[in-house]
């Protein structure tokens, strides 16, 4: 065994310039956001060595090689997710793709070609430049990846007009064991990577237009009425307690009570009586959900559900501050919920109990990733085919095993617990 | 360790927007990132990994610049924490090599450099003649300046002949202020060398203090105060950066027609430390020069690499992040890179040397006696 790892470390000395097997570095390439009980940190194992992969065909060294020494690969971006996605649950070869950062862009077809590990909003500002930009970003744009959120699948800025993140990438570049190659993405956004990791992509751009955020004092009732006729790209609903935690944190100089954001490119805007100033304040806080923690330790419920669902469902947690990005059809929820002290066990019953309540108005946890992986089969309507594909290019289940696809003994633990809240 | 440390370090969100630090720009390795070693810092305090010198490394990493603390959500105070951590470090025995030797020049010297004491006051030899012993306010070169960029020093007192400024000067018993140690951790010394300083501006009568160098700026305004109030000193002293006294007396300074551009590098230790970032710019429009903004200024600025104990533990880094500065005032096709910094100064002019195009690196006090009218 000792002397399979010392082979496997001297080859990857050998093939590669930029690794790392030193114990911290493998430990600050296991977490995310997300914060385990330890219940459940038991069961997670650390990265074996990271690797930052400075090409494609890099990248498919490494397959090769995990292929070898039937190493698990885990892709990883900045790790802005809570799912588990980037945990190296069964050890194995982070990897870090933050050096496949070149982009160009096809003005002609309005198409961003970008490596995996180029910056949201580091490629926006350049696109800015050139006339152009993203019609879809998401909430934490200042640092995410590329790779990080197609393989994360969901939707952003821009979704009420421009649809999810899979709506808008035209093709990926994808590399397997097989080898390096252009694929049609519906069978990689949202996988996570195991179905194959994600190198470049086609990303669809518009022209670039000032946006106008509006905000108006509103119920949800209304918000949802005045958002479908607007032709705003952007919708953001904001509840009163939410309110109340956004002028504590951000000393923000805006009326209590619920607030709809709008935000429209200004070619388009048609609408004009809403607060300018408030508006302006809120979408330029749109990257920021996190200050609430200033004041306590805070952690995130996402849950999905139709629109038609959601005054419904927003009375059963009208008690918790909560934000809702709309897409066309859907509603993003993000609860908020305080924690003292560590998260315990029991928060994350709190927290399944919120989906359990969303799923009763046919809503949906945000993401399966590792946590929610037994879920998948419901949360995909294409499940079997995806499952099907998996086995037929990852023989060894070797492609970041346990997320999307139930393995091992997390999503057993996580599914009982599921059964035991109420 | 200092609760406040262990607190802040969970605050963390790990959103990595802090992936602005120039280390992390540089390395690109989650160690070096300010969430890296907070999650670093945190696994310590949980005993989840041990200390080695691997690990002490990497926490030395850091320029202090501060960026961090600017964009961090949680508004986690960052500068303070990595340096109460690094105290904890040094009290541990965990100090970098160099930053050892710099402590033992300084012990022999009173100056980082190890050059010789009585050598500090050489650049003042020739402008004797300037200065008042009978005047309250301290002209206070720093060690850069003393023995690395002089034109500063010697143009900074030019400028207090010509605009009438009365000014005294401690010469050889200037000690260095102490920033280096204070941003490396070692606070024994730099509270000996407050001693040192402060007895000696009490004994020669002072009230204000003006220095050339952001580092002693940030050091004698903000560190020394605290310093004061731990050994129940009275800290009486009004403290000045120079520009802030150009910022005043600009406008009745008569300044030659000139035709050029240049851009404005602000000093982390002036600028994110202590807010200072529209004096020399109005100083800079006073003078007539065309100021042309690099796409990183004011609280966004980009290090030069130098701060924190990187230059001297982590040459090579120092240099990276110092050539990334540079590119980026070139872009602005300026002919000056003006900074109100001699360590800035002295850094930034080394880091050019890699690069085909030029730009005239210059303290903003050096511009404004080139410029002023014969």
């Amino acid at each position: 065994m000792e002397q399979l790892k010392n082979q496997f470390q001297l080859e990857v000395s050998k093939k590669f310039r930029r690794f790392d097997f030193h114990p911290v570095q493998r430990k600050l390439y296991s977490y995310d956001l997300s914060e385990p009980p330890k219940l459940l940190k038991r069961f997670l194992g650390i990265a074996d060595v990271v690797i930052q992969p400075e090409s494609k065909e890099e990248v498919y060294e490494i397959l090769k090689i995990a292929k070898k020494y039937r190493m698990p690969v885990i892709p990883r971006g900045s790790a802005t997710s809570a799912y588990g996605g980037v945990l190296p649950y069964k050890g194995g070869i982070v990897v870090d793709f933050t050096r496949l950062n070149d982009f160009e862009v096809d003005e002609d077809k309005k198409l961003l070609i970008s490596g995996a590990g180029v910056v949201w909003w580091d490629v926006q500002k350049e696109l800015v430049k050139r006339g152009l930009s993203l019609r879809v970003y998401p909430t934490s744009a200042p640092s995410s990846t590329v790779g990080g959120w197609i393989g994360q699948g969901g939707y952003g800025v821009g979704s009420l007009k421009y649809g999810s993140i899979a709506e808008n990438v035209e093709w990926v570049e994808v590399v397997d064991f097989n080898g390096i190659g252009v694929k049609e993405p519906s069978k990689f956004v949202g996988l996570e990577g195991t179905t194959g990791l994600i190198v470049s992509a086609a990303i669809k751009l518009k022209d670039y237009d000032d946006d106008r955020a509006l905000a108006f004092n509103v119920n949800i009732e209304d918000s949802i009425k005045l958002m479908s006729k607007s032709k705003a790209h952007t919708a953001f609903f904001y509840n009163d307690k939410y309110v109340e935690l956004l002028k504590e944190t951000r000393s923000l100089k805006i009326d209590d009570g619920n607030i709809l954001l709008l935000t429209f490119e200004s070619v388009s805007n048609t609408v004009s009586d809403g607060d300018e100033e408030v508006g302006e304040l809120l979408w330029q806080d749109r990257f920021y959900p996190f200050r609430m923690r200033k004041i306590s330790n805070l952690i995130c419920v996402e849950v999905v559900l139709p629109i038609q669902k959601l005054i419904d469902f927003s009375k059963k947690i009208e008690k918790l501050p909560f934000i809702v990005m709309f897409s066309k059809t859907d509603a993003l929820i993000l609860i908020l919920l305080t924690v003292q002290g560590e998260v315990k066990y029991s928060t994350w019953l709190q927290t399944m109990k919120l989906i359990k309540i969303a799923e009763k108005y046919n809503g949906k946890v945000y993401s399966p990733g590792l946590w929610f992986s037994y879920k998948s089969d419901k949360l995909l309507s294409n499940f079997e085919v995806l499952r099907s594909y998996k086995r037929e290019v990852d023989e060894y289940n070797l492609l970041n095993p346990g997320k999307i696809f139930p393995f091992g003994p997390i999503h057993r633990l996580i599914k009982l617990a599921d059964l035991v809240v109420r | 360790m200092d609760v406040e440390v262990i607190e802040n370090s969970n605050k963390c969100a790990r959103c990595n927007y802090c992936r602005v630090c120039p280390i992390y720009t540089v390395e690109g390795w989650e160690s070096a990132s300010p969430r890296g070693k907070l999650y670093t810092i945190k696994s310590l305090v949980n005993g989840e990994i041990d200390v080695d010198a691997r690990v002490v490394k990497e926490l030395f990493k850091c320029t202090t610049c501060g960026s961090c603390e600017v964009i961090c959500q949680v508004e986690i105070p960052l500068i303070n924490l990595w340096e109460n951590f690094r105290a904890h470090l040094n009290s541990k025995g965990y100090i970098l090599p160099v930053h050892k030797k710099l402590r033992e020049k300084t012990f022999r010297e009173w100056n980082p450099y190890g050059e010789s004491r009585e050598k500090r006051a050489d650049w003042f030899k020739d402008l004797k003649n300037l200065t008042s012993t009978n005047s309250d306010l301290l002209y206070f070169a720093g060690c850069t300046a003393s023995y690395r960029t002089l034109s500063i020093a010697r143009d900074t007192v030019e400028l207090f002949n010509k605009t009438g400024l009365d000014f005294n000067y401690a010469g050889v018993d200037e000690y260095c202020c102490g920033s280096p140690f204070l941003r490396t951790g070692q606070r024994d010394l730099a509270q000996k060398l407050f001693l040192k300083n402060y007895k000696k501006w009490k004994e020669m009568g002072i009230r204000r203090i003006v220095t050339s160098c952001a580092g002693c700026y940030r050091t004698i305004a903000k560190d020394y105060p605290k310093i004061a109030e731990k050994l129940d000193y009275d800290f009486d002293f009004e403290v000045l950066h120079t520009v802030q006294i150009l910022d005043e007396i600009v406008d009745e300074i008569d300044f030659e027609d000139v035709d050029v551009k240049a851009t404005y590098h602000d000093p982390c230790h002036l600028g994110r430390h202590m807010g200072v970032y529209e004096e020399p710019r109005r100083v800079i429009e006073k003078m007539g020069i065309e100021l042309i903004e690099m796409e990183k200024n004011r609280e966004n600025a980009f290090c030069c690499g130098a701060g924190g104990g990187v230059k001297s533990q982590f040459k090579e880094l120092a240099l990276a992040i110092g050539e990334l500065r540079v590119k980026e005032a070139l872009n602005t096709n300026a002919d000056y890179l003006i900074s109100c910094c001699p360590f800035c100064k002295l850094h930034i002019s080394q880091s050019l040397n890699n690069f085909d195009k030029n730009i005239n690196v210059l303290d903003i006090v050096e511009v404004v006696i080139r410029t002023l009218n014969k």
